[in-house]
């Protein structure tokens, strides 16, 4: 009996402390929070501001057609990142959620600063996730590209995500950075960062309308080139050609279109399908030399009609062309790091450091300079692996 | 009483006691009549309850006592000689005994046998005519199958032991009688398999049943509860059946069948966790399917007991672990709808207990009223007065259905009653408390017992040859020796190796 009193008042007990103290710790209703899907930093005078966008559930759940925008933006200023994100909470009936954060822009005054501060913040805090994709906004201001529509995608923050993850699987123009290559990058000694590049195509009138949206004929937010650091400080940018040079010589093109031009051969569209770049240090009297070898592989995409692919001659000629242009544009890039920009942004002074550690110990300090003198041999292979399905175009004229 | 008094020898003396005791109730009948014995009439009288006694077997009966009477074999010197003449001619009865007092007399009545007193003889002849009106062998209504027998027991316990004895027709299959319950005398059988079932297993249940001390024993379901393990927890620890093939099944591995009358199902001791998620259909398809079936049940297992949980505690505690465009819509759904999420879950998941307690209890002719109030009124219109969200309907039938997978009704009353629990955990705790709920439940089935074998064999105490049957069937003809937990001997059982055609073989002694 007394056993059966203890037993019963011992869960009676807790249940209540069960009830009472756990206080739904930690639990938030889903419709308490702001869901922030990109931020944006901006400098002014006194500090950060810092442009938030949270998506709109309201506009999504109605069935009829609302006239809101699928995303709200909120703007604060402050000195310190974490604080201007509580101080939003003026502005905003709800707690913002930075969980499901996918996109950072900064803009190009405020990555001039150094962007080694804010990192600091995104790597402690737990809530942030490691997938984030960080850009850097061309001429313009973050605020800006994140107050801009989009055409597809509702949520400008999903097209912007969707935009740099697609680019990494399709387009060499550009490239994602995530936030431990970009620490990685910024902490080693041999590497530079870089990051990708955000541009807003300007237009006159207001841009805040759905109506003006569906007037414009291309899609305001576009992802241009790639932004050049050194250290943690923006220096440059490269355009769309030196981006993809860039590529070929980290070898982390996964899939391109380029096309060959020439007076004989008119135009020949070719899709590379792969490359293997390898990076390789050499020594000469206590001076370092790097030799990339590129091999890329292709397909012909497309042909004019006069050009006949099934001769081996031909093929030749194509590739011989081909490997003209990847190295032109290898060359432009490495003549834009090395004497424009003195950023080492393909890591070679890594690959130094990996083969000789006693010449690296030496030439550590002030690499970026002696960056600017290193002699690079290109050596690029290109092959043609296939023509499609077809092999002579149906097009051609028998001779 | 009368039981002290010695048996009175006098006829009349003896009628009029018995329907004094039986209280003039309209179904005891008495028929008096005489046989000639050394020129004198002997006056017989046959007593027996109207209720119980088998028509066809009183027939009998009185063709037979009607032959003896013209043929005056009876006619013996002395009235004992007559007396033991007369129950050495009647054949039409299996069983055929004396009795000399007056409970075996008011026992036997009461339990539908012909009494046959004779005037001036101080015994009786008691003889087996128990057989009532019942039902006949019908489909089974609860534990439906697509391929197999569908034959199930009735309420009769003659019935339901020869639909056993017909499929296992082995001299070792032993079956024990007892009746329990002081007023109800229910009978109650016991029936294993000698060579195969383990001693103490078959010991212990007979020792638990015979400390059984309860007035009544209506269903099989009172028997499970007094001799249970573990009284208080929920898990069943008994197999109940309707077919008599599962339980033909059972007995093979070694366990013990206990068999009431007055109920359709029939016990199967030691009933193990893995047991309740088993089907007989499961053996009469191919092994592949079976297994993918059986997958498909202890998914849908896991799915009825954490679906609701899980949503509340992703959605309250950890929007971080929802991908971002589920968040997005499960947002929007959730805009203007004024209860929390466990407040929602709760309300429609007792709303569907209601609907679920209400169509097993409704007369047949109101059943549509049911379907249509639960689909339409609380489902679709609820979700479009925005009371509740959509994606809660979801999870509630989706819960609905998985329970309705599990084929044992008593083991998804268990899992139902738990997923109950696991709701308030989440709430207050998120996912910490739907672990800890979980880590509690599996300690609580390790602990659990069946007849002293553990609940969770063959995972733990793990049984690396007895994990042929539990998730996967392995075929016939690799599960070689019987079950470790249940069996007494390790067999084999199976003396073949993989079936090969004749063909085949053929080319093989060739080559």
């Amino acid at each position: 009996m007394k056993y059966k009193i203890k037993f019963i008042t011992v869960t009676l007990i807790s249940i209540l402390l069960n009830l009472s103290l756990a206080g739904c710790w930690n639990s938030r209703e889903l419709n308490s929070l702001a869901f922030a899907t990109s931020m944006g930093f901006d400098k002014t005078e006194n500090g950060i501001l810092l442009t938030v966008q949270v998506f709109n559930p309201r506009a999504i759940a109605s069935q009829k057609s609302v006239n809101e925008t699928s995303v709200i933006v909120y703007t604060e200023q402050g000195k310190d990142a974490m604080e201007i994100i509580r101080r939003m909470i003026t502005q905003s009936p709800r707690k913002i959620n930075v969980t499901h954060l996918q996109t950072i822009v900064f803009s190009e005054e405020f990555a001039k600063d150094g962007i080694s501060d804010v990192l600091d913040f995104f790597s402690r805090e737990h809530q942030f996730r490691t997938d984030l994709y960080f850009a850097v906004a061309k001429e313009s201001s973050a605020s800006n590209i994140l107050n801009t529509l989009t055409k597809l995608d509702t949520n400008p923050s999903d097209k912007l995500f969707s935009s740099i993850k697609s680019s990494d699987q399709v387009w060499a123009g550009s490239r994602s950075v995530k936030i431990i290559e970009l620490t990685n990058s910024i902490i080693a000694d041999g590497k530079s960062a870089v990051l990708t590049g955000v541009e807003v195509i300007e237009n006159s009138k207001d841009k805040d309308t759905v109506e003006t949206l569906e007037e414009m004929k291309t899609d305001p937010v576009q992802i241009e080139g790639l932004a050049v650091f050194q250290k943690d400080k923006f220096v440059g940018w490269l355009n769309e050609d030196e981006s993809k040079g860039y590529n070929y010589i980290m070898g982390t093109v996964p899939s391109t279109v380029g096309y060959v031009e020439d007076k004989s051969i008119a135009k020949v569209t070719l899709e590379v399908t792969g490359t293997n770049t390898k990076q390789k240090a050499d020594v000469l009297n206590g001076k370092p030399a790097i030799n990339v070898d590129i091999d890329v592989n292709a397909n012909i995409e497309g042909t004019n009609a006069e050009f006949d692919v099934t001769k081996e001659e031909n093929i030749k000629k194509i590739e011989k062309l081909a490997e003209d242009k990847v190295r032109k544009l290898c060359d432009e890039v490495l003549e834009k790091a090395q004497k424009n920009l003195d950023s080492d942004i393909f890591g070679f002074g890594e690959v130094i450091h990996r083969a000789n550690p006693n010449l690296w110990r030496s030439l550590k300090n002030n690499w970026d300079q002696k960056f600017t003198n290193l002699p690079v041999n290109l050596n690029i292979t290109y092959k043609i692996r296939g023509t499609g399905t077809i092999t002579k175009s149906f097009f051609t004229k028998e001779k | 009483m009368d039981g002290e008094k010695s048996f009175n020898p006098n006829i009349v003396e003896n009628l009029n006691r018995v329907k004094i005791t039986f209280g003039n109730s309209v179904d005891l009948s008495i028929r008096q009549f005489d046989m000639k014995i050394r020129r004198k009439d002997l006056k017989l009288a046959i007593i027996f309850l109207s209720g119980l006694a088998d028509k066809s077997k009183l027939d009998n009966l009185s063709l037979e006592l009607n032959e003896l009477i013209v043929s005056e074999i009876c006619n013996q010197d002395t009235l004992d000689l007559c007396f033991d003449k007369l129950k050495t001619s009647l054949l039409c009865e299996s069983k055929i005994h004396e009795g000399s007092d007056y409970e075996t007399l008011y026992n036997q009545i009461l339990s539908g046998n012909t009494i046959i007193l004779a005037d001036g003889c101080n015994k009786f002849l008691v003889l087996n005519t128990f057989g009532p009106e019942g039902r006949s062998i019908t489909e089974p209504t609860s534990q439906t199958i697509i391929r197999g027998p569908k034959e199930a027991f009735t309420e009769k316990i003659s019935i339901n032991i020869s639909l056993i004895r017909r499929r296992i027709k082995d001299k070792s299959l032993k079956i024990d009688n007892m009746a329990i319950g002081s007023i109800t005398k229910t009978n109650v059988a016991v029936m294993y398999l000698d060579k195969i079932a383990k001693p103490d297993i078959i010991n212990e249940v007979k020792s638990r049943l015979s400390q059984i001390e309860v007035d009544g024993i209506l269903d099989s379901g009172y028997i499970e509860e007094l001799i249970k393990d573990d009284p208080h927890s929920v898990f069943p620890t008994f197999l109940n059946s309707e077919k008599p093939d599962s339980v033909a099944a059972g007995l093979l591995e070694g366990k013990i069948a206990i068999v009431v009358d007055g109920t359709p199902y029939v016990l199967t001791a030691p009933a193990l966790f893995v047991d309740f998620l088993q089907v007989s259909e499961d053996y009469y398809h191919h092994y592949i399917i079976s297994s993918m079936t059986r997958i498909f049940r202890c998914i849908s297992l896991f799915l009825t007991l954490l679906v609701p949980s899980i949503y509340i505690a992703l959605s309250t505690f950890h929007q971080e672990m929802i991908p971002t465009t589920l968040l997005v819509s499960i947002a929007a759904q959730r805009e203007g709808v004024p209860f929390p999420a466990f407040v929602e879950a709760m309300l429609m998941e007792l709303t569907f207990e209601i609907l679920r307690e209400a169509g097993i209890r409704m007369p047949r002719a109101v059943g549509s009223a049911i379907s249509i109030v639960g689909a339409l009124v609380l489902g679709q219109a609820a979700v479009q007065a925005g009371i509740i969200s959509a994606v809660i309907v979801i999870i509630v039938s989706i819960t609905a259905i998985a329970s309705f997978a599990i084929p044992n009704y008593s083991m998804s009353n268990a899992i139902r009653y738990l997923r109950f629990v696991l709701m308030i955990l989440s709430a207050t705790f998120g996912l910490y408390g739907i672990y800890i709920g979980l880590i509690v439940l599996i300690l609580h089935l390790s602990k659990l017992k069946s007849i002293g074998v553990p609940y969770l064999t063959p995972f733990a105490p793990r049984i690396a040859k007895g994990n042929k049957d539990t998730f996967f069937r392995f075929p016939l003809w690799k599960m070689r020796y019987y079950p470790k937990a249940t069996a007494k001997t390790e067999g084999p059982r199976i003396k073949m190796e993989q079936p090969v055609p004749s063909a085949v073989k053929e080319d093989q002694e060739l080559s």
